[in-house]
């Protein structure tokens, strides 16, 4: 090690950890913390990105499927099925979700789920699970109901990408430097 | 015993007690916590952003920030590593917000005499740096980020990062070959 490299790695150890700002800073938090933009963020209080993507999402969706609707009354082309049928092809699918939600889980790099930047995907995974289960139960009692199928498979397809994303979440866990 | 319940009605309340009391929207309880970090914060910013006036604006806004999603802290970290990774995030952003717009007006040329001789030695030198290598540099070297941390928070490449790491560590070793009393007899 040259002089330079040692000089230089003793300012690093010595660089202090705290400076002092020229000026009182508080004052101008405080003023802001009253502004109504500012306001704490309770949790659900507010729609996250996520939220406001799948509230979107869902607005197209449900326009895409009343367009189908009456475009498919038109044409007559559904066939339906007989309900035993069609129950047990809902239970098929199911359980294949299921499955497939398991592989991701037990196959993910990070325990995204546990950190401050996956909450939001995390709460977004759960309603969409809530509603997912309010949908099957629906097409349990109406199994012939095509656009509440629609809604059932888009919700698993979401479910997936979320958990996907998730794991594209930058939580390496950080260093303690504070 | 009166005594003994006077003293602990008076004492000064612990981190977390100051943390739950400002989730619930406590100013005081948040005041408190302000001046538990905010030189740590105002360190962190200073050395990030490489001006006064920057620094200042990002531990506000820090503070704002923390203010926000307080009561989205759920204690599953360290207070101070959250904190700290929020501060570092933000005080990013106000060096992207900066330099996307006064960039194309001024120079990013640093003029060392401005800056205050009460700041330490490596302080100084490092507003001399240019600015993603200071902020690589200060990232991995005093705030002990690895470069491929630093990759994901700054959004380049681990190579950029290191490559930029390497810069600012012989620009600093040539300014202190070339400036030895300027970098050598402060702290005395």
């Amino acid at each position: 090690m040259t002089n330079t490299n040692a000089k230089l790695s003793q300012l690093i150890n010595q660089a202090p950890k705290d400076i002092e700002p020229q000026k009182d800073l508080w004052h101008d938090i405080e003023k802001q913390l009253d502004k109504p933009e500012f306001h704490q963020v309770q949790n659900n209080a507010k729609p996250s990105p996520v939220f406001k993507r799948l509230a979107v999402a869902s607005i197209a969706l449900m326009i895409g499927l009343v367009s189908s609707h009456m475009w498919q009354q038109k044409a007559s082309l559904l066939t339906p099925k007989a309900p035993s049928a069609l129950l047990a092809t809902l239970s098929e699918i199911k359980n294949q979700h299921q499955l497939q939600v398991a592989q991701l889980t037990q196959h993910q790099l990070t325990n995204w789920q546990a950190t401050e930047i996956g909450l939001p995907l995390e709460k977004g995974i759960e309603q969409l699970r809530k509603a997912a289960e309010q949908i099957y139960q629906a097409l349990q009692q109406t199994p012939n109901d095509k656009e509440l199928w629609q809604l059932w498979l888009w919700t698993q397809q979401r479910e997936i990408e979320l958990l996907r994303q998730g794991q594209t979440l930058p939580v390496t866990p950080l260093p303690q430097g504070a | 015993m009166t005594a003994q319940i006077q003293a602990i009605e008076q004492r000064p309340l612990l981190e977390p007690e100051l943390i739950d009391k400002a989730k619930l929207g406590d100013k005081a309880a948040f005041k408190q916590l302000y001046q538990l970090h905010h030189q740590r914060v105002y360190a962190l910013c200073l050395r990030i952003t490489g001006q006064v006036p920057l620094a200042e604006e990002a531990t506000q806004d820090c503070f704002v920030r923390l203010w926000q999603k307080l009561p989205q802290f759920r204690g599953e970290s360290q207070f101070t590593t959250w904190l700290h990774s929020l501060c570092v995030n933000q005080a990013l952003s106000s060096v992207k917000k900066h330099r996307s717009f006064w960039s194309r007006f001024v120079s990013s040329d640093i003029d060392v005499h401005s800056v205050s001789d009460e700041y330490e030695d490596l302080d100084k030198i490092l507003l001399k740096l240019p600015e993603r290598a200071r902020i690589v540099f200060v990232l991995h070297a005093l705030e002990g980020y690895k470069h491929e941390e630093v990759a994901l928070l700054m959004g380049i490449a681990t190579g950029t990062s290191k490559a930029q790491y390497h810069r600012a560590q012989k620009l600093l070793e040539a300014i202190i070959d070339k400036e030895p009393t300027d970098t050598g007899g402060h702290n005395d």
